[in-house]
């Protein structure tokens, strides 16, 4: 089984992605905030990472700094992301974002993506 | 010589006189001396000898009385006749002393003593001595000791100490007399020496003054002896003192003045037998030279004098060729004629007249004559007449020589001529170029007309005139008023000159003179006035010259002349017009440069600061730099780039941008390093003259405000673009997947709630956003009206009271609440503040809002006891998008825009709106709204009628009927109650146990069914309320059952008067009181 963590501080956008998600063969995790997240991080070795940018206390990408950069290189990062700003993607890239889906996304995409990460 | 009356002394006698006075002299202070010295010697001897008498007598007197005391003791020792005897011989011994004693000069202190002695002796001998020997003869010795302690004693004891103190001062005296004797002795001695040595010096300064007298002349006598063995004239001076020396120079003046005479006698007959001989031989020379010159004259004189010789009576004898040349006459027409032919007439008789009076006389005539020729031309004869005397002196012949000057004298009268005109011609030329000078150099219009003025009255004659600035209405002027200068102005006449001049250049109006111009004059006069223009570039005619001659006209020359020098009045003028438009236009580039809201620099190719304006020294903050002081390249790029954050890549723009070949325009984003962290834009632009780099100018621009709205701008996009993308990805994403998937009906349900509260939020969302844009941009329409707040109030709480978790009350003590407001927009506000009251408290909480009066304020506090504010973020937790930015907050959600809604509605209000928190304890949001200002007397009457403003305690009221309770409520505030608003069913409890209550008023019929009985047995049933007073207030008639309720006051029935339950409370009041 692979494992998914989900980081958003939107508990509806939470509810969407979970559920998405919820026809693949893997454990969906989830993280209201950043320190919850590093805490899971700790905990499970991820394969999958969807994390929002704009979040409190530690954005989407404050919160790749905080993870051991061997821990990212393992895992598939999924940022989803109002900015779309090339400068804003460079920054991303250079933290670790694999893929970017930009705000409002689409649950159905959102499931391939993961698909095809999961089963490569 | 010598000088009579002077007394003259001999040398011999002189010398005796000195001998003698000297010998008299020293012979008389020997003597006086000597004299002196033996007086003095001898006094001392007396003295030293009078000093010894006494001293001899005073001893002797001891001795004796000595004896006679040692004779009378050994006579009561032994009683001894023998002893006696001797007594009385000493005795008559110390009585032989005492009367020698008194014979000697003696001082008052020896009197005294000499009469004690006597008194002694007497007493002695009287008394004493027969009674002591009485006492001795009778054995009697205690007698005698007492006798001789009786007081004799003493005198003897005083007498003997006199004695001996005596003779030490003898002895001390007698040595002074000596020590006196030998100064004495000493002092003439040195007298002598002195004395011998002064007579010594007299003596020698005598001689040497002799001999000086003596010598002196002798001398001079010696050098005027050599003086007169070499020839040179010499005198000696006479005048000595002493007669022989005086003789002597006499002597030698007479015999040196002899020698001197007859010396000169034969260098005289000498000098004069040489001359006689140079005499000679020069006149021999003198002839020869006079032959050779005679013959020259003759010839000299033939061929380029005139020469004329008549006889006595002026009949022309003989003439040379020149003569009949110059006169045209031939020789044969002349001789045998007067010299009448020759005269021109151009002289006068006296001329003649002076002229032959002189010849006549013998004398020579020489002068200047006009004669006429032949064919009556002049010609002009500078002439000599010399008249050739007889032996009786009288002129047989005259001789006329002259020499032809007409061409001399024409030349001469040209010459003059010229030379008048030169100068004139130079006057001119100086005063013109004067004028062009001050043409070229002036710029100041009034200093121009004057100048110019000027000028023309010092080229131009006229009597009267003006120079007049037509647009300036200045003028310059010659004997005009100036009130007549200011009418001419205005006059219609200067207008149909203008229009004259237009087209003609100038124009000369000839006519009458008038009486004053005409002066005393009969005849008639006539004056001319010429008018001329000085037009400018466009044609216009800026100057009129007006000019007024009486009697003469002007001529063309000098109209001429005159239009030259307007045309180049004209040049002048367009010239000062230039001048002033640059200066006009320097100032205003000046003031425009000064006045600009941007920064402005120039700085020379070198790099240098020329000139700042007052904004750029302002904007940099650096005031120190003075405007329009060169300031050195490196210092002020130092200074300025001190200021800016990145130091280095402005310094590189500004020596980059200086550099000579830096031609492009270009600008730079600076940010200051100040508190207020300003951004500047700088801008440069190279200066060009004719195409060459000659500076730079720097613009700086502040653009804080424009950067601040930028980054403000970025922001918001990016917060709103964040903020409505996650609703709409619930909203699409939800859609998406009911659409996409079979789901369960549940999970539909769900997503569908999910979808409709989402879209509502992005709903929210908009509309907030929008109240904020229109509320910031000052596009948010107010439809104002007056209005009671607290009635508002409570209308909003109305909408709340299902918040089951949050109480709300209302504690109303406002008796002034009428605002002027836009309803709708209150009720947002308050609203918004409420709703973020329960938002923020999530774990519930009562909310507890305060309606009160302050400073003709209205005052609402809205209070929880929620998650409260971190104090950090207070500060900006107005501003738009501003939500705190924690999970805890984040949870609760929001579009973070309500605050800054709520602060634009109170500002549109005059109101103020702040907010107090505590983090984990709760947040108080405070607005004030000015009380309706036509209101406050209407309440403050209304207040007069209450009782006191002391609160008379708290009241509850439980009634969900808002005009009901509004109407209670006013009627108890102005009773002086307090009163709490409660709109909700449950948690009274909570309510009640706040406060200390006066009394309860609950409806009996609530909405959704709750009735007040269930109220009023909750109360009941908790210890801390059971006893408040109730009183009911229902619309139901009342049971005989419900007074049986023991805290039930009373029982009111729908409808009564307000007036009623105030009465009823202000009795449990009073109660209470008791």
């Amino acid at each position: 089984m692979k494992n998914v963590l989900v980081v958003d501080d939107e508990m509806v956008l939470r509810m969407l992605i979970v559920d998405s998600l919820e026809d693949l063969d893997c454990t969906v995790d989830e993280a209201e905030n950043g320190m919850e997240a590093i805490k899971k991080i700790n905990e499970t070795n991820y394969d999958v990472m969807i994390l929002d940018y704009m979040m409190p206390e530690l954005t989407g990408i404050e919160l790749l700094g905080e993870i051991d950069s061997d821990r990212i290189k393992e895992t598939y990062v999924l940022m989803l992301t109002a900015k779309t700003q090339e400068k804003d993607q460079v920054q991303a890239k250079e933290a670790g974002v694999d893929y970017f889906m930009k705000k409002p996304f689409s649950p159905m995409e959102l499931y391939q993506i993961v698909e095809e990460l999961i089963n490569d | 010589m010598i000088e009579k009356g002077k007394q003259r002394v001999k040398i011999k006698h002189k010398f005796y006189k000195f001998a003698a006075l000297l010998l008299a002299l020293i012979i008389f202070i020997m003597s006086v001396g000597i004299f002196t010295l033996v007086r003095a010697q001898s006094e001392i001897t007396d003295q030293y000898e009078e000093s010894t008498l006494k001293y001899n007598a005073i001893n002797n007197l001891d001795e004796s009385l000595t004896q006679v005391l040692f004779r009378a003791r050994g006579y009561y020792a032994f009683q001894d006749q023998g002893e006696l005897e001797l007594l009385d011989e000493n005795l008559d011994i110390f009585r032989n002393d005492i009367d020698y004693f008194q014979t000697l000069s003696l001082s008052a202190e020896e009197e005294e003593l000499n009469t004690i002695l006597s008194n002694f002796y007497i007493n002695y001998t009287e008394n004493l001595l027969p009674l002591a020997i009485s006492f001795v003869d009778d054995d009697d010795y205690e007698s005698l000791r007492d006798l001789s302690s009786g007081g004799t004693n003493t005198e003897i004891n005083r007498f003997l100490d006199y004695t001996q103190s005596f003779n030490e001062e003898a002895n001390i005296e007698r040595e002074a007399i000596f020590d006196q004797g030998i100064s004495l002795i000493n002092g003439f001695t040195t007298g002598f020496i002195v004395l011998g040595l002064t007579s010594f010096a007299l003596f020698f300064l005598i001689i040497k003054s002799l001999l000086k007298e003596i010598i002196d002349p002798l001398d001079s006598m010696i050098l005027a002896t050599n003086d007169l063995r070499r020839g040179r004239s010499t005198h000696l001076d006479s005048n000595y003192q002493l007669a022989e020396l005086s003789e002597l120079a006499y002597s030698f003046n007479e015999m040196a003045v002899e020698v001197q005479d007859k010396e000169e006698e034969l260098t005289a007959q000498n000098e004069e037998l040489l001359s006689q001989q140079d005499e000679l031989e020069f006149n021999q020379k003198q002839l020869q030279e006079y032959v050779t010159e005679v013959e020259h004259i003759n010839k000299a004189l033939n061929q380029s004098a005139l020469l004329c010789i008549t006889d006595e009576k002026g009949i022309i004898l003989n003439v040379n060729d020149m003569f009949s040349k110059i006169s045209q006459f031939s020789k044969e027409e002349l001789i045998g004629h007067t010299t009448r032919i020759l005269k021109s007439g151009k002289h006068d008789q006296t001329f003649y007249e002076n002229l032959w009076q002189t010849i006549t006389k013998g004398k020579i005539w020489t002068g200047k004559m006009q004669n006429e020729t032949k064919f009556g031309e002049c010609y002009w004869l500078n002439a000599t007449i010399v008249p050739f005397l007889d032996d009786r002196g009288k002129a047989y012949r005259f001789i006329l020589i002259g020499i032809d000057i007409t061409e001399n004298k024409r030349n001469e009268l040209t010459l003059k001529t010229l030379l008048s005109e030169t100068q004139k011609a130079k006057e001119k030329t100086e005063s013109y170029s004067n004028l062009n000078k001050e043409l070229t150099a002036t710029v100041d219009r009034d200093e121009f007309l004057d100048s110019v003025f000027d000028y023309f009255k010092l080229a131009f004659a006229f009597d009267k005139g003006m120079l007049v600035s037509i647009k300036q209405k200045q003028f310059a002027l010659k004997g005009v008023a100036e009130s007549h200068a200011e009418r001419f102005l205005t006059d219609d006449y200067l207008e149909d000159i203008l229009e004259r001049l237009k087209s003609e250049s100038y124009i000369v109006i000839k006519r009458e003179a008038y009486k004053t111009e005409k002066g005393i004059s009969l005849d008639t006069v006539y004056s001319y006035d010429l008018y001329a223009a000085v037009k400018n570039d466009q044609g216009e005619i800026e100057l009129v010259l007006a000019l007024t001659r009486i009697g003469h006209p002007f001529t063309e020359e000098e109209i001429s002349e005159m239009l030259i020098l307007l045309g180049q009045l004209s040049i002048a003028l367009s010239r000062i017009n230039i001048y002033e438009d640059v200066q006009k236009e320097r100032s205003l580039n000046e003031s425009i440069v000064q006045n600009v809201t941007e920064g402005l620099q120039l700085v020379s190719l070198e790099g240098d600061m020329l000139q700042a304006n007052d904004k750029l020294l302002k904007l940099v903050d650096i005031e120190s730099y003075k405007i329009n002081k060169t300031i050195p390249k490196d210092t002020w790029i130092n200074d300025f780039t001190d200021k800016c954050k990145d130091t280095s890549k402005i310094k590189t723009f500004f020596t980059e941008s200086i550099a000579p070949d830096a031609i492009e325009l270009n600008s730079i984003r600076c940010q200051m390093n100040d508190d207020k962290s300003r951004y500047f834009q700088i801008y440069t632009s190279p200066v060009f003259i004719e195409g060459i780099k000659t500076g730079t100018i720097f613009m700086y621009r502040d653009i804080t405000k424009e950067y601040e709205v930028d980054a403000m701008k970025s922001e918001l996009v990016s917060t709103v673009s964040h903020e409505l993308r996650t609703p709409l990805s619930s909203v699409l994403g939800f859609t998406e997947m009911l659409l996409m998937k079979d789901l369960k009906p549940e999970k539909q349900k769900k997503y569908l709630e999910t979808i409709f509260k989402e879209a509502k939020r992005l709903t929210n969302l908009i509309n907030d956003f929008l109240d904020v844009q229109r509320i910031e941009s000052g596009k948010q329409e107010y439809d104002m009206e007056e209005l009671t707040l607290n009635k508002i109030l409570i209308e909003v709480i109305d909408t709340f009271k299902h918040e089951k978790n949050h109480p709300i009350y209302l504690e109303d003590s406002a008796n002034l609440s009428t605002v002027l407001a836009d309803k709708g927009r209150l009720i947002q506000l308050f609203t918004n503040l409420i709703s973020n009251a329960i938002k923020f408290s999530p774990s519930g909480g009562k909310i507890a809002i305060q309606i009160k009066n302050k400073n003709n304020q209205i005052v609402i506090n809205v209070k929880d006891k929620g998650i409260g504010i971190p104090e950090s973020e207070l500060s900006d937790i107005f501003t738009k998008f501003k939500r705190i930015d924690n999970s805890a907050s984040k949870k609760i959600g929001g579009t973070g825009l309500g605050l800054a809604i709520s602060k634009g509605i109170v500002e549109a209000h005059q109101g103020q709106i702040w907010m107090e928190s505590k983090e984990h304890k709760g947040t108080k949001v405070t607005v004030t709204f000015p009380v309706l200002e036509s209101t406050i007397e209407d309440d403050l009457l209304k207040k007069e009628f209450s009782h006191g403003f002391e609160s008379r305690g708290n009241v509850l009221l439980v009634e969900d009927d808002i005009s009901m309770a509004m109407m209670l409520s006013e009627s108890l505030k102005s009773y002086g109650f307090n009163v709490i608003h409660y709109l909700n069913n449950e948690n009274i409890v909570e309510i009640v146990k706040e406060r200390k209550l006066l009394g309860i008023v609950v409806d009996l019929m609530l909405e959704d069914g709750i009735s007040g009985w269930d109220l009023i047995h909750t109360l009941q049933k908790n210890e801390e309320t059971k006893n408040i007073p109730i009183i009911v207030s229902s619309a139901i008639e009342k049971n005989s059952d419900i007074i049986t309720v023991k805290p039930v006051y009373d029982y009111l029935v729908k409808p009564y008067s307000p007036e009623v339950l105030s009465k009823l409370l202000i009795e449990l009041s009073e109660k209470n009181e008791q």
